[in-house]
C-alpha cells in the first residue's frame, strides 16, 4: 500500500508540472469541443487531435490524450442533452432522459447532473485504478508468449461477440484487420509479405493512418448526407447549470451504485461505454419507485448512465496501460498514438517508466476536477458551438485528419491509404460491420502472430504448449465459450425473428 | 436486384480470403529455422475469412417490406457518392501538391475544395475560411508545437 502511495505521489509530481497542467486544461477543453460535435465520438476526436501531441514528451502526450478522452466523453453528453444527437454509442442512453429534461426547460439541471455524475463516477473509478493497475501489470508481467497470445485472442473474440448480433460481420472486420496488419516485413524471418511490390508498404500500413481513415474520414463521408443541417440552440433557455437539493437526494445513490459494476465491465475487453451505460440505466429503472418516469425526463436516467459511462471509460485505461491491450475503440486509438511516440504500454511500462504510468493515473484525477470546474460554469457558452453549421465543421475535420496523417510520416502516400480506409470505414458503416474489431486487429495483429510463433518455437511446433499452461488454456476456453454462446444467441434470435416474420405473413 | 448486407459482406470476405490464401501460398519459404514459418498464421486467417464468407453468403434471409434495413443499396444516394468521390480526388491531388507547393497554398486549395462540397460556390466565404484555417494551423504547429511543415514555393 505504501508503494502505491509513493508511486501516486510520484505521479502527481509529474502531472502537476505547469506544462502538464496546462495541457490537461487545454486537452479537456479541446476534447469537450470535438466530443460535442454531432456524430463525432471520443475515438474520432482523439484521432483528429493526435497531431497536437507531436513534439511532446511521452508523459505530456499521454496526459493530454487522457484529458481529451474525458473531455470528449463530457462533450458527447452535452450534444445528447441539447440536440438529442449522441456523439457516440456510449452517450445514446443519456439522450433518453437528458433531452426530455431539456425540452421541459431543465437543460441546466440535466447538464449539471451529467457533469456531477461523471465527476463522481470518474473519481471513484480513478481510486480503483490506483489500487488495481499495478497488480494487473504484475500479473501480466509473468505472461509468456502463450499466455499473451491466448489473452489477445480472447480480447478479439470478446470484441467480436459483443458487437450485438453481428458475430459473423464482426469476424469479417477482425479478419480484414489481421490481413492489413500482416502487410510488410515479417518480423521473425525478414520475408516481405503482401507488399505488392510497393516499397512504401515494406514497413506495413501505419495503423494510425488506417484508424484516422476508418473513424474520422468515414464520419465526414457520413456527415455529407446531412451537410445542410443546422441545429438551433437557444443557450438562454439552459438556465442555471445547477441541481437542487431534491435532485441531489435522488441521484447520489444511483451514481454510487452504478459506478463499481461499470468499472469492472469497463476492464473487460470489448465492452465499451455503450453497454455499461445501458446496463446502469435499465438497472436503475428496475430499482426505481416510479419506473414509468424513465424516458420522460427522469434525472436518475441521466445520472446513472453518465456515472457508469465515465467509470467504465476510466477503467478501460487499465488494460490499455498495464497489459497493452485496449478494451475499446477509443483506447485502441490512444494506444496507437502512444506507440507512435515510442512508448510501449504494457506491464513493462510500470517497471521501466513508473513516472509515465503513474503520471497518467494522477492526471486522471486532475482531469476530472478540471472538467467539473471548467465545464459547469462554461457549458452555456460551449453549447453555443453546437450551432456551428455542419458545412463548416466537416471540411475542418477532414483537413485536420489529412494534416495529422501527413505529419505522422511526412509521406503523401499516406493520403492514399487514408482515403482508402476512409472509404472502407464508410462501406463498413453502410454494411453494418462494426469497426472496433478492425481497429483492435490492426493494432494487435502483429503481436498476435508474433506471440503465437514464439510459443510454437518454444514447444518446437506443438500446439500442446497452450494445453500445458493453465492461464493460456483458461483464456482460450473463455474465447471459445464466448464464441459458442454468441452463436447460440444468434441462432435463438434469428429463429425468433423468423417466427415473427411468419406470423406477420 | 436487391442484395442483402450479409451477402455483400460475405462476398467481400470470400474474395479477400481467397486472394489472401493464394498470396500466402506464393510467399517464399523461410530460410530461418522457424517451426511454423511465415505462412501458417496468414493461412489460418485466410481459411477463417473464407469460412465466415461462406456462412454469410449461404445464410438464408427472408426479405420482407418491413426489414428493408438488411438490404444494401447505394443507388438512392447519388449526391452523396458524388461528394465522396470529389473529396477522394481532392485528397489525392492534395497529396501530390503538398510538398512541391507547400503547406499554406495547398491546404488553402484543399480546404476550398472541401468547402465547395459542403457550401457550394460562395467563394468569398470559402476563401476566408480556408485562409484562416491554413494560417492558424501553420502558425500553431510551427510556432507553438515546433513542428515544421513543408513551405514549398513560399520558401524564403
Amino acid at each position: 500500500m505504501e508503494d502505491v502511495l509513493a508511486n501516486l505521489l510520484l505521479g502527481f509530481q509529474n502531472a502537476l508540472t505547469p506544462t502538464n497542467l496546462l495541457w490537461v486544461v487545454i486537452g479537456s477543453f479541446l476534447g469537450t469541443l470535438v466530443g460535442m460535435l454531432p456524430g463525432v465520438g471520443p475515438a474520432t476526436g482523439i484521432a483528429i487531435l493526435i497531431p497536437v501531441s507531436y513534439g511532446m514528451d511521452p508523459t505530456t502526450a499521454l496526459i493530454t490524450m487522457c484529458a481529451i478522452y474525458y473531455g470528449a466523453m463530457f462533450g458527447g453528453s452535452i450534444a445528447s442533452i441539447m440536440i438529442n444527437t449522441p456523439g457516440d454509442a456510449s452517450s445514446i442512453v443519456t439522450c433518453f432522459d437528458g433531452f426530455r429534461m431539456a425540452q421541459k426547460g431543465r437543460a441546466g439541471a440535466a447538464l449539471a447532473t451529467s457533469a456531477i455524475a461523471s465527476f463522481i463516477g470518474g473519481m471513484i473509478a480513478c481510486a480503483m485504478v490506483v489500487v488495481l493497475a499495478q497488480p494487473a501489470a504484475s500479473v501480466a508481467l509473468k505472461f509468456g508468449p502463450a499466455e499473451m497470445f491466448a489473452l489477445i485472442l480472447f480480447a478479439m473474440t470478446a470484441a467480436v461477440t459483443l458487437a450485438d448480433g453481428k458475430l459473423l460481420r464482426g469476424c469479417v472486420s477482425l479478419f480484414i484487420g489481421l490481413v492489413v496488419a500482416s502487410i510488410g516485413i515479417d518480423g521473425q524471418t525478414g520475408i516481405l509479405r503482401y507488399t505488392m511490390g510497393l516499397d512504401v508498404l515494406q514497413d506495413g500500413v501505419d495503423f494510425l493512418v488506417a484508424i484516422i481513415g476508418a473513424y474520422a474520414i468515414s464520419e465526414v463521408f457520413n456527415g455529407y448526407a446531412e451537410k445542410n443541417v443546422v441545429y438551433n440552440i437557444d443557450t438562454k433557455s439552459i438556465g442555471q447549470v445547477m441541481i437542487t437539493k431534491e435532485d441531489w437526494k435522488a441521484i447520489w445513490l444511483p451514481i454510487v451504485r452504478s459506478t463499481p459494476i461499470a468499472f469492472f465491465l469497463g476492464c473487460l475487453p470489448g465492452i465499451g461505454g455503450s453497454m455499461t451505460s445501458l446496463i446502469a440505466y435499465t438497472t436503475e429503472r428496475q430499482m426505481s419507485k416510479n419506473p414509468e418516469n424513465f424516458g420522460k425526463g427522469d434525472i436518475v436516467g441521466v445520472a446513472a448512465p453518465e456515472a457508469a459511462n465515465n467509470a467504465s471509460s476510466t477503467a478501460s485505461i487499465i488494460p490499455m496501460l498495464a497489459i497493452g491491450i485496449p478494451s475499446s475503440g477509443t483506447t485502441a486509438v490512444m494506444l496507437g498514438a502512444l506507440m507512435m511516440l515510442g512508448v510501449q504500454p504494457g506491464p513493462m511500462l510500470f517497471e521501466q517508466h513508473p513516472e509515465i504510468a503513474w503520471g497518467v493515473i494522477a492526471s486522471m484525477f486532475i482531469g476530472n476536477i478540471v472538467l467539473v470546474i471548467m465545464n459547469m460554469p462554461m457549458v452555456p457558452y460551449i453549447a453555443k458551438l453546437l450551432a456551428l453549421p455542419q458545412k463548416l465543421l466537416l471540411p475542418i475535420i477532414i483537413c485536420l485528419a489529412f494534416m495529422g496523417t501527413y505529419m505522422m510520416n511526412y509521406s503523401s502516400f499516406d493520403f492514399f491509404l487514408l482515403i482508402l480506409f476512409g472509404l472502407m470505414g464508410f462501406a463498413m458503416q453502410k454494411l453494418d460491420i462494426p469497426i472496433p474489431p478492425l481497429v483492435l486487429a490492426l493494432i494487435l495483429g502483429d503481436t498476435l502472430e508474433k506471440t503465437f510463433r514464439q510459443a510454437m518455437v518454444a514447444s518446437s511446433g506443438s500446439l500442446s504448449v497452450f494445453k500445458d499452461k493453465p492461464i493460456a488454456l483458461t483464456f482460450l476456453a473463455l474465447a471459445a465459450v464466448s464464441l459458442l454462446y454468441s452463436l447460440y444467441q444468434n441462432k435463438k434470435s434469428s429463429a425468433k425473428a423468423a417466427t415473427v416474420v411468419e406470423a406477420e405473413v | 436486384m436487391a442484395i442483402t448486407k450479409n451477402k455483400v459482406t460475405g462476398l467481400v470476405s470470400l474474395v479477400i480470403g481467397v486472394v489472401y490464401f493464394f498470396a500466402t501460398r506464393n510467399l517464399p519459404e523461410s530460410a530461418v529455422a522457424d517451426p511454423i514459418g511465415p505462412k501458417a498464421f496468414p493461412t489460418m486467417v485466410a481459411v477463417g475469412m473464407i469460412a465466415v464468407g461462406l456462412l454469410l453468403v449461404l445464410k438464408r434471409e427472408r426479405v420482407t417490406p418491413k426489414n428493408k434495413a438488411v438490404l444494401f443499396d447505394l443507388t438512392t444516394e447519388k449526391d452523396l457518392m458524388k461528394d465522396i468521390g470529389f473529396t477522394c480526388a481532392a485528397g489525392l491531388i492534395y497529396g501530390l501538391i503538398l510538398e512541391p507547393v507547400g503547406y499554406l497554398i495547398s491546404t488553402l486549395l484543399f480546404m476550398n475544395a472541401m468547402m465547395f462540397v459542403t457550401n457550394g460556390r460562395r467563394i468569398v466565404y470559402n476563401l476566408s475560411v480556408g485562409l484562416v484555417f491554413s494560417l492558424t494551423t501553420y502558425g500553431l504547429f510551427f510556432y507553438v508545437l515546433d513542428v515544421s511543415l513543408p513551405r514549398g514555393i513560399l520558401a524564403f
